[in-house]
């Protein structure tokens, strides 16, 4: 369901308009109303509040301390550290001002004891990292050159050039050997051996006056010359591949021991850092806030919504700091506020995973029904429908099981595994009524333990291949009492938003679907011939009250209906496919043999259990969203997002303080902060 | 040829064209919609709920395809 929201305008005077701000962000409940975009669209008797020149200023020396203090951050490779939820708010405690110069000040002293510090250590650790990666890459190269370059004596008038050839180019070096000789008048050579089993390496020795022609020689035939870095290019090979080697020693203990250093200043700071990183977030959040307000001459006036529970609260808080200079008072709402409220879920542990796969498709509008637990118990009974194998469920729910064991942490885990968790049950349940586990296991072509009984008429269980009629008219059936509940819950949504066309239109169109099968089931003897006269009566009426409703084109809206309640014989028919390829991948262990057949078998359910889980999912979650909300669903709303600190903001839909996600945050605000 | 074999054969056939026509149906349609859902996604990720419901409504066609086949299948015994 969703939460009751209150609206409320604060009104006082203007000096106080920053401390009540800064009050309604600690307290983290009220989603602000964007008052200077309403001014624009509507004549009201406020103006928008002004950002003055100083808050400008402040704002920007704010930014830049951000930036700077980001910048410490990002140097001391904080991401995935965390930190209790509790020492995030000492730390932010000690940091917050709530004069934003003297904040400032504060802020800009901290930073001053570690930035330098930190940017030293940075710079050292890059430039061991760069030097690092070099030496990475030319080790090897130099090391496959060494048989040659040994070979090489040089004079100081000489040049030596190494090259890198792929050997079944070996045969180039002839020609490149006689282009060479051209260039230098024959004061070059080449030496050159094979490396490994791909590689050839070349030394080509020349005079240094005809250094110019020989390297546009090389880079026109573009030949891999091993380019030395800048520190090396000088010396020759043998000498350069000793210092490569090394500097190969040295260089990882160093960076080990400025790694080790960025550790001990992390360890003193980065709780620290974080703790501004939050604190100039939420400044500068109140600073961009202000043109969301409006003002008179000598008063500021804030309006938006509260969850009605947290109202009492509000009051409380603004009276015991303000007294009766600043005024909370809840305003009426207009229709056309109802639909600009926004919208909190108050859903209990069942049905929330659920609110996640609805956002996908909107969010209800405020003051309608909530369509979200319709879906946590009809998504289960389609799924369960579908699937409705023992064994197939058992393999989804132990899967779930396992999974929620394996990632306990993880919040995108424990929602997906509940929901699959909830359908592979129903499939089990479903199971049981279809007599199925792995398919036909059970029945008598196997293990033959079925044993029948009847319940009211009804043989259990129903074999789903044989009973293919029964099961599609079920499925139907089905379908037709949700698209019923469907239009009365948008009757009743109609009267929840006080429109009475809607209610006519939605309440027309169930009488029609009413009628029309009551005379279908009296045309074939359902029901007894007397009920045809009614059922053609409900059907003038229903039709009279459709066209006062939705116009002449409702009446095509019974087309759709009609298209609607069809649709739900995927059900059967998925679940049919589903029934039969289970009993093929059974058949495969008597016609080939059982041990081959039973791998293919086991590799066919395989298949089946991935097309059972993504199939049936997309299925059910269609036959919801789209058939059955699209009868009285109504989206277009946009959710509760109160204005509060990087602590976190209020839980709309409990009576805890704060949002239970506050702890998860403390390593994602680190690893945003990083990212920014 | 016997006139009951002729006919199984025939329900058997238009059996096949009742799934066989619908699913090359679906897979056009939905060929169109992936290609046109990527399209948007790169866009707005956001709609990707919205474009998974809308790839799924093609289907439609060839499970009722598959029901109106099962139904004659049904027939032949």
């Amino acid at each position: 369901m969703l939460v009751t929201m209150a609206k409320v305008e604060i009104v006082g005077p203007k000096p106080s308009f920053y401390d009540v701000v800064a009050l309604l962000h600690s307290l983290g409940s009220l989603h602000i109303e964007d008052l200077g975009k309403k001014t624009a669209e509507e004549d009201l008797p406020v103006k928008k509040m002004e950002v003055d020149g100083s808050q400008s200023a402040q704002k920007e020396q704010l930014q830049q301390l951000l930036t700077r203090v980001t910048g410490i951050v990002q140097a001391f490779h904080a991401s995935g550290r965390e930190f209790s939820k509790q020492a995030r708010q000492k730390a932010y405690d000690e940091v917050w001002r709530d004069d934003a110069v003297g904040l400032a000040s504060e802020v800009e002293d901290l930073i001053g004891q570690v930035e330098s510090r930190s940017a030293e250590l940075s710079a050292h650790e890059n430039e061991l990292e760069s030097e690092l990666s070099l030496l990475t890459k030319y080790e090897p190269i130099l090391q496959k050159i060494q048989p040659l370059a040994k070979q090489i004596v040089t004079t100081g008038g000489f040049e030596s050039v190494a090259l890198l050839i792929e050997r079944r180019y070996k045969a180039a070096l002839d020609e490149l050997k006689a282009e060479l000789n051209k260039i230098t008048k024959k004061q070059c050579e080449i030496v050159s051996t094979d490396v490994d089993e791909k590689t050839t390496a070349a030394i080509v020795v020349f005079n240094k006056i005809y250094s110019e022609p020989v390297h546009r020689l090389l880079s026109m035939e573009n030949v891999n010359q091993v380019r030395l870095p800048p520190g090396l290019a000088d010396q020759p090979f043998d000498v350069a591949y000793q210092i490569v080697t090394e500097r190969m020693k040295h260089v990882p203990e160093d960076l080990a021991k400025v790694r080790e250093d960025i550790k001990n200043l992390s360890d003193e700071w980065l709780l620290k850092m974080i703790a501004m990183s939050d604190v100039l977030n939420d400044k500068l959040q109140e600073l961009d806030t202000i043109p969301m307000f409006g003002q008179t001459e000598y008063a500021f006036v804030i309006t938006g919504w509260v969850p009605k529970k947290d109202l009492p609260e509000l009051e409380g808080s603004v009276k015991a700091e303000f007294g009766d200079d600043v005024v909370v008072t809840q305003v009426e709402m207009s229709e056309h506020e109802i639909h600009d409220t926004p919208v909190a879920y108050k859903n209990n542990s069942i049905v929330k995973p659920f609110e996640l796969v609805y956002r996908f498709f909107g969010t209800p509008r405020y003051g309608t029904i909530d369509p979200v637990p319709l879906m946590a118990l009809f998504y289960p009974i389609f799924f369960g429908l579908i699937v409705g194998d023992i064994g197939y469920g058992l393999v989804i729910v132990i899967t779930c099981a396992l999974l929620r064991l394996k990632y306990k942490s993880s919040e995108m885990i424990k929602v997906v595994t509940q929901i699959f968790g909830m359908a592979g049950t129903a499939a089990i349940a479903f199971g049981l009524l279809f007599g199925e586990f792995f398919g036909n296991v059970l029945g008598g072509e196997y293990l033959n333990v079925i044993q029948h009984i009847n319940i009211l008429g009804v043989e259990l269980p129903m074999n789903r291949e044989e009973a293919m009629m029964p099961l599609l008219f079920i499925t139907v059936g089905l379908g037709a009492m949700t698209m019923l509940l469907g239009l009365l819950l948008g009757v009743w949504n109609a009267i929840l938003s006080k429109s009475k066309k809607h209610a006519f239109e939605k309440g027309g169109l169930a009488l029609t679907l009413v009628a029309i099968f009551i005379v279908i089931a009296a045309m074939a003897s359902v029901l007894p011939p007397v009920a045809t006269t009614p059922g053609f009566v409900l059907l003038v009426v229903g039709i009279v009250l459709l066209i006062y409703g939705g116009g002449l084109m409702g009446v095509f809206e019974i087309f759709g209906t009609m298209g609607n309640i069809l649709s739900f014989a995927r059900i059967m028919a998925l679940g049919l496919a589903g029934a039969i390829l289970a009993g093929v991948a059974n058949g495969m262990t008597k016609g080939m043999g059982f041990a081959i057949g039973i791998i293919i078998a086991l590799l066919l359910h395989a298949l089946n259990i991935i097309i059972a889980v993504v199939s049936p999912s997309i299925h059910a979650i269609r036959l919801n969203v789209i058939e059955f909300f699209g009868k009285f669903a109504e989206t277009g709303g946009h959710e509760y997002e109160p204005f509060h600190r990087t602590t976190g903001p209020r839980d709309a839909s409990s009576n805890g303080e704060k949002a239970d996600s506050e702890e998860a945050d403390s390593t994602k605000l680190v690893e945003q902060e990083v990212s920014s | 040829m016997d006139p009951k074999a002729f006919t199984i054969v025939g329900k058997a056939f238009f059996a096949m064209l009742t799934v066989a026509v619908p699913a090359w149906a679906t897979a056009y349609a939905q060929a169109k919609i992936g290609t046109a859902g990527a399209g948007t996604l790169a866009e707005r990720p956001e709609v990707a709920g919205m474009i998974i419901a809308l790839q799924a409504l093609p289907e439609t066609m060839v499970i009722l395809g598959f029901v109106i086949a099962a139904m004659i299948v049904t027939t032949l015994k």
